[in-house]
């Protein structure tokens, strides 16, 4: 008998506040509530072997939010649960499940000044060595010429639905998740990503235009990737709002998240 | 009611008939009083005073007395003037009344007015001095006119108080002796020739007496938290189809992306129908069968919905094949017959209640009915909400406290223990309240599943299905303290609200796959609580209140790298609806008029 598979998670349980969550320092999830919101995510892909770090940033003051007038307070009333574990597949994600390897909570008031930040490590075993780990450091002042090329490639690729070109900047991406769940193979993700693009409408899509003025590189991953953004905070790739092919049953914009590093000497987009 | 003076033929001659009023200015004469005597001898014939006392109580004897006509006297303020009206005394006092015939009749305390009056110089006909008693409103049926004549002293009158209140009402309003036309009202006059040598006569002079009901009520209120409401229901799966039957195959889409030895083959029937138990007497409107199939066991669960003896109704059991054998268990059971008689039981029980009206306790259940319905249409407002979740399962501990901690309070009706006026002795109203309760209190542990079918999102596999919980609590809580005490100018209103404040948290299932989930739920969810407080002499306490739904909203994303994000968004109620409840909490509306 085949035992259940094991998925390391991230949960994080926010309320009333604006948060962000890196493992290893690399940004994962990034929320805004005025309720409570959940996040859980597999985290495979960003942990090495030995010992990890997790890290939440309540209000963090290096993301930009055009969208919201006054900047970042504390409300009161505000908490951030954040909880690494080992889940098998298939159970409910709550706050007790699987073998815990880490939980920091914090309450905080209108008191508190951001950014407020509260982090923890844990041992964990790396299935594969990612390409990530392997790249080169990067420097978004330094590089910032390279970074614009190969950022407004991909935004030009994504503008023109080019899904061939796109898998080829996301291959060592692609081949590390799949490596990391294998339960879509590496030619079955391209697939998906061929399909999810193809059925979009030329005609009515509609991609934001590349402006290296606007671009914000992140150098996140301890110096190893960049974390393109745009200067409203949301990823500088992406498509304008109500252009997707089923708008009503899913509402936004299509984002092209990415954390782009050197592999070979050359750029490529490695989560 | 004595009648050793003079009666009239109350039913053939009505007080209007007589006329009790002031005579013309004459002389008498021999033959008696009047215009045709103007040639007779002129002998004086005049009030002197007018004396009205209440000697019920010896400790606490009130009593009024004039010599003059109130329009002569220059020391009655604006207030007292329109106390007095047309007469020139007022006595106001309390008395016993009659009422639901718990009382013995000969403990009753009465009101004993003593009148007395004189005119002087004798009267040379013997008509005067006229002393009259006179029912005006609210007086026994057998009451009649008296009249004293000359020298013929008036027995004390023995005076009960009349209550008019209904029988009928909630909380206290059965209770509240205040702003009811109910006063007995006698008046009283002497009168004389209206002859006086050398000065202005005073030829009548007239005093009222108002008899309100001797009420002394003090209410001890104290209700524990009495309603508590678990349901749960286990299932894996659930169909949204709502036809009557249906049969899905659920072993490919539900077991999409786990291991292959833990999938979970599950085949669901519905099938709904109309019946009866002659046995139990229980007629259902729905019938529902559920049958699935997990590993190698066999579930049938069965749901009945309907009436019993003319309640709601509803029953569960679930049967359980394995190995074949057959287990039955009951799931659940309601039957609100029986729940509304035990939650009156357990008001009733205890001293949690004590409601006292001179010395006696008053059975006051009757009056908590508002209590009970809340708790029914909230609880009615539930079942709506079950039905209306999308589940793969089930599970709800409802908590109410409503109008729950102390409520004491004194109210009622006593004599000054001064004079107003030498003319005018009055009755005071008084209330006084310590209020620590908590007016509403809601909260609802709940749980429950819902699954949407993400479509096109993996091309290897075209169907994901995404089965998530919510699980949380969403609470309400009103408190109310305060003391209160009645002065001239005081009223509470206090306003009241709360804002339910909900920690429901979404969670899916760890899945392979390696998507991204997000749950959002909104802060504020549930039931909403508005009302007010007001005691106010015009009616009784009351509390009236609303409630209402603030939708529950879940947003789930889903997000993997390099394709289109997905959204599900779930809310109920979808549209506006009608408040769950709304009436007062206790008291009764305010009667026309009032406001």
């Amino acid at each position: 008998m085949k035992l259940a598979e094991t998925i390391p998670y991230a949960q994080l349980l926010l309320r009333l506040a604006r948060v962000e969550l890196r493992i290893n320092d690399i940004p994962i999830a990034l929320k805004d509530t005025d309720g409570i919101t959940n996040i859980m995510t597999p985290i495979r892909e960003f942990l090495v072997s030995g010992r990890n770090s997790a890290r939440f940033t309540v209000a963090p003051d290096d993301i930009p939010q055009a969208y919201k007038e006054g900047g970042d307070v504390i409300q009161e009333g505000s908490a951030v649960r954040m909880r690494i574990a080992q889940v098998e597949d298939g159970e409910f994600l709550d706050f007790v499940v699987g073998e815990e390897l880490l939980d920091i909570a914090v309450r905080l008031s209108s008191q508190d000044v951001p950014p407020i930040t509260r982090s923890g490590t844990f041992e964990a075993k790396a299935v594969h060595r990612w390409a990530w780990t392997m790249a080169q450091k990067i420097d978004p002042v330094r590089d910032r010429k390279t970074i614009n090329a190969f950022v407004g490639k991909v935004s030009e690729m994504f503008a023109t639905l080019d899904a061939a070109g796109l898998i080829e900047a996301m291959q060592p991406s692609i081949a590390d998740r799949a490596k990391a769940y294998p339960m879509i193979d590496e030619h079955h993700r391209k697939l998906d990503i061929r399909n999810a693009l193809g059925r979009q409408d030329p005609k009515t899509w509609k991609p934001m235009p590349f402006d290296p003025d606007r671009a914000l590189y992140r150098s996140v991953a301890e110096g190893r990737l960049i974390q393109p953004l745009d200067l409203d905070g949301l990823p500088l790739v992406r498509t304008e709002t109500d252009t997707l092919a089923d708008p009503a049953a899913s509402p936004g914009y299509y984002p092209f998240p990415m954390m782009i590093g050197y592999k070979g000497g050359e750029l490529a987009i490695l989560l | 009611m004595t009648k050793q003076s003079e009666q009239f033929d109350w039913m053939t001659k009505s007080a209007a008939t007589y006329d009790f009023s002031p005579q013309p200015t004459a002389f008498c004469t021999v033959q008696g009083c009047g215009p045709a005597a103007k040639e007779s001898v002129y002998q004086p014939c005049d009030v002197d005073f007018l004396e009205i006392g209440n000697r019920a109580d010896e400790k606490a004897s009130a009593k009024v007395r004039c010599t003059q006509p109130a329009g002569w006297d220059g020391t009655l303020n604006a207030e007292q003037k329109k106390l007095l009206g047309s007469d020139d005394l007022l006595l106001q006092t309390v008395a016993d009344f009659h009422r639901d015939g718990s009382y013995d009749p000969s403990k009753m305390t009465e009101a004993l007015i003593i009148l007395s009056g004189t005119t002087s110089p004798d009267c040379p006909t013997s008509a005067h001095r006229r002393l009259t008693w006179l029912p005006v409103s609210n007086a026994p049926d057998d009451a009649v006119p008296q009249i004293w004549v000359g020298n013929m002293s008036a027995p004390a009158q023995k005076m009960l108080a009349q209550s008019t209140r209904a029988q009928v009402g909630g909380f206290l309003e059965r209770f509240w002796p205040f702003g009811m036309s109910d006063t007995v009202v006698y008046r009283t006059e002497i009168s004389s020739c209206g002859v006086r040598d050398g000065a202005t006569p005073k030829r009548e002079l007239s005093g009222r007496v108002e008899v309100l009901p001797d009420v002394k009520y003090k209410l001890s209120l104290k209700i524990p938290s009495f309603y508590t409401m678990k349901r749960e229901r286990e299932g894996e799966y659930d169909l949204k189809t709502g036809t009557q039957t249906t049969s899905v195959e659920r072993s490919t889409s539900s077991n999409f992306g786990r291991d292959a030895t833990s999938q979970t083959s599950s085949t669901e029937e519905r099938k709904g129908k109309k019946g009866e138990d002659e046995i139990s007497g229980f007629s259902f409107d729905t019938e529902e069968t559920s049958v699935r199939e997990s590993g190698g066991d066999t579930y049938r669960t069965s749901s009945r919905e309907g009436t019993k003896k003319g309640e709601a109704y509803l029953s569960e059991t679930e049967s359980v094949m394995t190995h074949g054998w057959v287990l039955d268990k009951e799931l659940s059971y309601t039957d609100s017959t029986d729940k509304d008689a035990a939650l009156k039981e357990e008001i009733k029980s205890g001293t949690n209640i004590t409601l006292t009206r001179n010395g006696q306790e008053i059975d006051i259940v009757k009056s908590i009915e508002n209590i009970i319905k809340i708790v029914k249409d909230i609880q009615k407002a539930w079942d709506n909400f079950e039905k209306a979740v999308p589940k793969v399962g089930w599970q709800a501990s409802l908590e109410i406290e409503i109008f729950t901690g102390t409520f004491t309070g004194e109210w009622g009706i006593r004599p000054k223990k001064a004079a107003t006026h030498a003319r005018i002795w009055e009755t005071e109203r008084y209330f006084k309240f310590d209020i620590a309760i908590k007016v509403f209190y809601l909260k609802v542990d709940i749980g429950f599943g819902f699954e949407f079918i993400v479509e096109n999102w993996f091309s290897s596999h075209p169907l994901l299905e995404i089965i998530a919980k919510i699980t949380g609590a969403v609470s309400v809580d009103v408190s109310l303290s305060a003391a209160v005490e009645w002065n001239r100018k005081d009223t509470l209103e206090s306003k009241l609200s709360a804002k339910p404040l909900a920690s429901l948290v979404g969670v899916a299932r760890a899945s392979a796959i390696g998507y991204t989930f997000n749950a959002s739920c909104s802060i504020e969810a549930g039931i909403e609580f508005s009302g007010a407080f007001k005691v106010d002499f015009d009616y009784s306490p009351t509390c009236d209140a609303k409630l209402e739904w603030v939708p529950i909203t879940v947003t789930v994303d889903l997000e993997y790298p390099g394709l289109e994000p997905r959204q599900h968004i779930w809310k109920w109620p979808k549209t506006e609806l009608e408040p769950i409840w709304e009436g007062p909490i206790f008291g009764e509306p305010a009667p026309n008029g009032r406001s």
